[in-house]
């Protein structure tokens, strides 16, 4: 895998305002194929703003992020044609009430690649079925856990096979008892080679599962490396205090 | 007491009736239709939208600055000396009802579609369907059912306002009422009759809204 460093996501000197509010300060960061990227630090360092920028769901105040090389600021760029390459993952799950579980998997394939009923309706079972939810098809997200309601948003995001999942603080909405089977479900992506970013704060499964940790504070990357040498070897004060505190 | 004199005017009312519902049902799909339309636009960012942004809005403050009666009136009577054509009481009706209630309920789609979490879009587009398509799919049914009591009670206040074409001499309930009086010389018998099918319509009207919304709830 190291050999072959093909760049999926390329973000240069980010800067992001939300009024005065300064929220990333010149974020620079690479993720290459089948990368499992950790970002952590304290909250409100912009964590989930960086994740947010990497598929325009916030649009950056400067700065350029690149996805397989094209430019997702640019005015040309087919942002929705971009986004269906992305599968993303939020902390409040985001299922359509409106839809069964079956209704949230196949409505993004079907409307947006025009693929049928059947092929999607074959894969969501094949997903569901990974995800340990095959049962739950029919059910509306109501009737679901919140462990099995965001088991059921992966398999969402799964459905558009993407190149690349941004998991913006998947289990901070949990209980504990239900973050485990949320995890495991991550871990198993991971493991398959799926390139992925991770806002977390669950520092065991960040250690376990990342490749790399980036450490972001104040909305500027403080540290940015291995995960073993990250969690080892500290560079920085705050990082060290960080992991002081946290571990 | 003398209900039996209304009974051979029973054919009149059931006529009003139908007049009344027609107005009612014409201008609550204009109502609707517009309503949504205009909710959209005041919550729209896009260009094009951005220009119409102020009139949507000095638009409802003139419906609900403005009786419907003086409406009515400019409508009927003052805008064809102006276009030098005049309307039919149909036409001018259904405009000042249909305007009035998209003035009204533009409101109730604009505050129902905010009160669906912005989560819902941002979960659509994320996964890279357009942002118009994610609002008719995910967003507008879910802002429907949180809405639809505000928009029973303005479908209620439509069918009540109507009785005020008979201003127009369209022969409504109202005005059928009105013409019972002028020809049997007694006010209670006809009035209390128009009343009571008044209250039997927006029974029934509130039934079927009822049994919608029980529908539309399946899924929560």
């Amino acid at each position: 895998m190291k050999g072959a460093c093909v760049k999926v996501i390329e973000i240069k000197e980010l800067y992001k305002n939300f009024g005065k509010l300064e929220v990333l300060k010149g974020v620079s960061l690479t993720i290459e194929k089948h990368d499992a990227v950790a970002i952590i630090g304290p909250s409100g360092g912009g964590k989930s703003t960086l994740l947010r920028c990497i598929n325009m769901l916030e649009v950056p105040s400067s700065g350029k992020v690149l996805v397989d090389g094209v430019d997702m600021t640019a005015k040309d760029t087919n942002i929705m044609r971009m986004r269906q390459k992305c599968g993303m993952v939020f902390q409040d799950f985001n299922l359509f009430p409106n839809m069964t579980v079956r209704g949230n998997l196949i409505y993004a394939p079907m409307k947006t690649k025009n693929e049928s009923m059947n092929s999607c309706v074959d894969r969501a079972k094949e997903l569901l079925d990974k995800v340990g939810l095959l049962s739950k098809l029919d059910e509306y997200p109501r009737k679901l856990s919140g462990g099995q309601k965001q088991r059921v948003a992966i398999a969402r995001a799964l459905m558009m096979e993407p190149e690349y999942m941004l998991f913006d603080e998947p289990t901070s909405a949990l209980d504990p008892e239900m973050i485990k089977e949320v995890l495991n479900v991550i871990r198993d992506l991971a493991k398959s080679g799926m390139t992925m970013a991770i806002v977390t704060h669950e520092m065991n499964f960040c250690r376990d599962v990342s490749n790399k940790v980036c450490f972001l504070d104040h909305g500027v990357i403080m540290e940015n490396s291995a995960t073993g040498e990250f969690y080892s070897n500290p560079k920085t004060d705050r990082a060290k205090e960080f992991l002081s505190k946290v571990m | 007491m003398k209900f039996a004199k209304i009974l051979p005017y029973m054919g009149m009312f059931q006529n009003g009736v139908i007049m009344t519902l027609k107005y009612t049902a014409l201008s609550l799909v204009l109502g609707i239709i517009l309503g949504l339309l205009i909710g959209i636009v005041k919550l729209s960012d896009g260009k094009v939208c951005k220009i119409f942004k102020p009139v949507t809005y000095a638009f409802t403050a003139i419906f609900r600055g403005v009786p419907l009666m003086v409406m009515l009136y400019l409508v009927f009577y003052a805008t064809p000396q102006v276009l030098g054509f005049p309307l039919s009481a149909l036409g001018a009706g259904v405009a000042v009802f249909g305007l009035n209630t998209a003035a009204m309920t533009s409101e109730v789609f604009r505050a129902g579609i905010v009160s669906v979490p912005r989560g819902q879009t941002e979960a659509a587009i994320a996964l890279g369907v357009q942002k118009r398509q994610a609002m008719m799919d995910i967003v507008i049914p879910q802002a429907l059912k949180s809405i639809l009591p505000a928009i029973v009670n303005e479908s209620i206040s439509l069918l009540k306002t109507t009785s005020l074409i008979s201003v127009l001499g369209v022969a409504d309930i109202m005005r059928t009422s009105n013409l019972v009086l002028a020809q049997t010389y007694t006010a209670f018998e006809p009035f209390i009759f128009a009343a009571v099918i008044y209250f039997i319509l927006v029974y029934i009207l509130t039934f079927f809204a009822n049994m919608l919304e029980r529908g539309l709830r399946k899924g929560d």
